[in-house]
């Protein structure tokens, strides 16, 4: 039943040539300047291995880390919230924003404020919510949810985008892309110079000094976190850090992976908000660390998923997103890492279709910066769902319960073959079968199964040297 | 993990005898200085210029402030911000610029208070001073030649906001300045996050590929970066 969903939503992107042709740019585009950041070979895995070893270690003490962190940055000045679910973490931001009489509020780019869906409960009580960063202003002012985790507009041509801002500024916007820029920096300008709160996301917090890292090219990091008097950071608990050394090697691999940058233009490190002295920077500053189901996944065999440092490069390399894009995936995070993350934080039940949106060829492993086994989650989340009930059909368990009967014995095998190749006949044209019947037309609706050879392989070993072993 | 009771109250006690002052005043900070000619000038400049930065290498004073003159006319600047930075001693930047008729105000947020009677006034005026200004010209604590980074901390004489409104920022560092990679500049930055509420590494003009991967400069902060590096 879940099955159909991904399949259900992935249909309009796969019919859309336009995103088809920008999927294509945009991930090689990161790519290439991805291989080009990495081109020494020897540093990069010396790079990575050090990363995976500082992400090991931090969750293997999150909690010392968290609380190390919490008290820096209270000494600093800030203030900490400590957020159990989604809806803790969306409290904490309304008290505040309703204390400090706030109207507007502008956002930089935050995965952890769509994950608790901050804006929606923003607009409901009356509070005006801007999102600042090119990208997501485009999404939000069509009303869409990201598509990609670092180009989130990634569906959309300068035309659409010139549609949205003429609606949005009620006046005709020129049709190019410098000019859609100045656009942006107008209007937003005003937004920053007038908000009454700036909340932004945490790239990494580093626990020995409590300072929250801000990684962005466009300057709106910078703008929300300096421009209003209150700033409202908000850090997913496994972004802590243990040290500035350990920051260093994250935030390498974090801007090498993700936009194949050596740094991104802007890294703002802030420790606590303005001190006496200081013309501009928060009176405020509030961090909150949300649990919102990491803690649930820490103890399983998904672990290592709370690893993630979302640079997005397993949404660049993997054959599936690069057909579907971000939307098809439902929730927040796409790609592999959401096929993983999605159905651990939001259900088996609603998203377990997400761990066969892979052909499990592995890329995602691989480009990982910190060496996440997406592909093996991939398999326990079916291996879960097969253990559980009622989410595999009668007639697949049939198959897979006679195939294990028939694989495990020679001469069954044999005969299976030898009686399927009889049934192939009417169906096999050219070694290929185009057009299965029920129930697996489907397989055969957008490829070829091969057909079963005329002689099996283990017929030919003899001939071709290999020796044949049976039990 | 929580401190037995014994402990908070005893930590407390020291804390309450101490009295001390906010960390941020003790000392001015210094940040790493290297040997001057050790090649990373020459790969600052390479790096900053492949992410659109412009460098340049005055061959002394008098071509540094002829340059820093000649990139405020061809913006036409009639309003520029300035920020006291250690390269910037010395050339008289400000008399140079009000010679050509440019109105240039260091933004140090004590003068100003001084000026308009109140913190609170004074906020808002250099609020608007920054976000109306043409320019911004600033030092740096510290500068990666690996990436083409420039480092600086916020504090009374740099508000944050003050190299981020402008449309263009120009920046004089010293070559002694420059240090090799990231990872040389990490002891300055855990020291630097004591002393200052915000530290910035800028590394080229603000930038978004986010309308049809098409980079474009100048979305936020400034469409321009120029960094000048004195001897």
């Amino acid at each position: 039943m879940a099955k159909a969903q991904f399949l259900e939503r992935a249909r309009a992107p796969m019919a859309n040539a336009q995103l088809q042709a920008a999927l294509i740019a945009a991930t090689e585009r990161l790519l290439k300047g991805r291989e080009n950041v990495f081109a020494d070979k020897e540093m990069y895995a010396a790079l990575r291995n050090r990363g995976r070893a500082i992400r090991e270690n931090v969750l293997d003490h999150l909690d010392e880390y968290l609380n190390q962190f919490a008290d820096k940055v209270q000494s600093a000045g800030g203030v900490v919230h400590w957020a159990a679910t989604r809806e803790d973490a969306v409290r904490v931001v309304l008290d505040i924003a309703k204390r400090r009489g706030v109207k507007l509020a502008v956002k930089s780019k935050s995965m952890v404020s769509e994950e608790i869906e901050l804006n929606h409960s923003m607009l409901a009580e009356g509070i005006d919510i801007v999102e600042t960063d090119l990208g997501e202003w485009i999404i939000q002012l069509a009303h869409e949810p990201p598509s990609h985790l670092i180009v989130p507009a990634i569906h959309h041509t300068k035309e659409s985008v010139a549609e949205l801002f003429d609606k949005r500024t009620g006046r005709s916007v020129p049709r190019e892309i410098a000019g859609l820029t100045r656009v942006a920096r107008e209007t937003l300008r005003e937004q920053f110079l007038s908000a009454g709160m700036g909340i932004s996301g945490v790239n990494f917090g580093i626990a020995e000094t409590g300072t929250l890292t801000l990684v962005t090219n466009e300057g709106n990091g910078r703008m929300v976190s300096s421009l209003p008097p209150v700033h409202i950071a908000i850090m997913g608990a496994e972004r802590v850090v243990p040290t500035w050394e350990d920051w260093a090697v994250l935030l390498k691999l974090l801007t090498g992976s993700a936009t194949g940058q050596r740094i991104s233009t802007y890294v703002t490190t802030i420790t606590g908000p303005r001190r006496s002295g200081e013309a501009d920077g928060p009176e405020e500053l509030h961090v909150i660390i949300l649990d919102g189901g990491r803690t649930h996944v820490l103890g399983t065999k998904y672990r290592e998923s709370a690893l993630c440092i979302r640079c997005g490069a397993c949404l660049n390399v993997c054959p599936v997103y690069r057909e579907t894009g971000g939307h098809a995936y439902g929730w927040v995070y796409s790609g592999p890492i959401g096929a993983v993350i999605t159905p651990l934080y939001e259900g088996l039940d609603k998203y377990g279709d997400l761990a066969y949106a892979s052909s499990l060829c592995g890329a995602c492993l691989d480009a990982c910066p910190v060496k996440i086994d997406l592909p093996r989650m991939l398999l326990e989340l079916r291996h879960d769902q097969a253990e559980g009930n009622g989410t595999k059909s009668w007639l697949e368990r049939l198959v897979f319960r006679g195939y294990r009967i028939i694989a495990a014995s020679p001469a069954l095998y044999r005969l299976a073959a030898q009686a399927g190749k009889i049934v192939q006949i009417p169906i096999a044209r050219r070694g290929r079968i185009s057009s299965a019947p029920p129930p697996l037309a489907a397989w055969t609706q957008g490829r070829d199964f091969p057909a079963l050879a005329s002689r099996p392989f283990h017929s030919r070993a003899a001939e071709l040297g290999l020796e044949e072993k049976s039990k | 993990m929580t401190m037995p009771a014994a402990q908070t109250e005893f930590l407390a006690r020291v804390r309450d005898a101490i009295r001390r002052a906010p960390a941020w005043h003790t000392s001015p900070m210094i940040a790493p200085m290297l040997p001057k000619g050790d090649g990373g000038v020459e790969r600052f400049a390479t790096a900053l210029g492949a992410v659109g930065g412009k460098v340049y290498k005055p061959a002394d004073d008098a071509e540094a402030v002829a340059k820093i003159l000649e990139i405020a006319s061809a913006h036409s600047a009639r309003r520029v911000g300035l920020i006291e930075g250690l390269a910037m001693s010395g050339l008289g930047i400000r008399e140079m610029l009000e010679r050509a008729g440019i109105e240039a105000n260091a933004v140090h947020f004590q003068a100003w208070q001084t000026r308009e009677g109140s913190e609170e006034k004074a906020r808002v005026a250099i609020k608007q001073f920054l976000a109306s200004a043409d320019m911004v010209i600033s030092g740096a604590d510290c500068a990666i030649a690996e990436t083409g980074t420039l480092i600086l901390l916020a504090g009374p004489g740099n508000p944050r906001s003050a190299t981020n409104l402008p449309p263009v920022h120009l920046a004089l560092i010293s070559s002694n300045q420059i240090v090799p990679a990231l990872s040389d500049a990490v002891s300055f930055l855990r020291a630097a996050a004591g002393h200052a509420s915000c530290v910035t590494l800028i590394t080229g003009p603000s930038r978004t590929s986010d309308i049809e991967q098409i980079s474009t400069i100048g979305v936020h902060g400034p469409g321009e970066l120029h960094v000048i590096i004195r001897n």
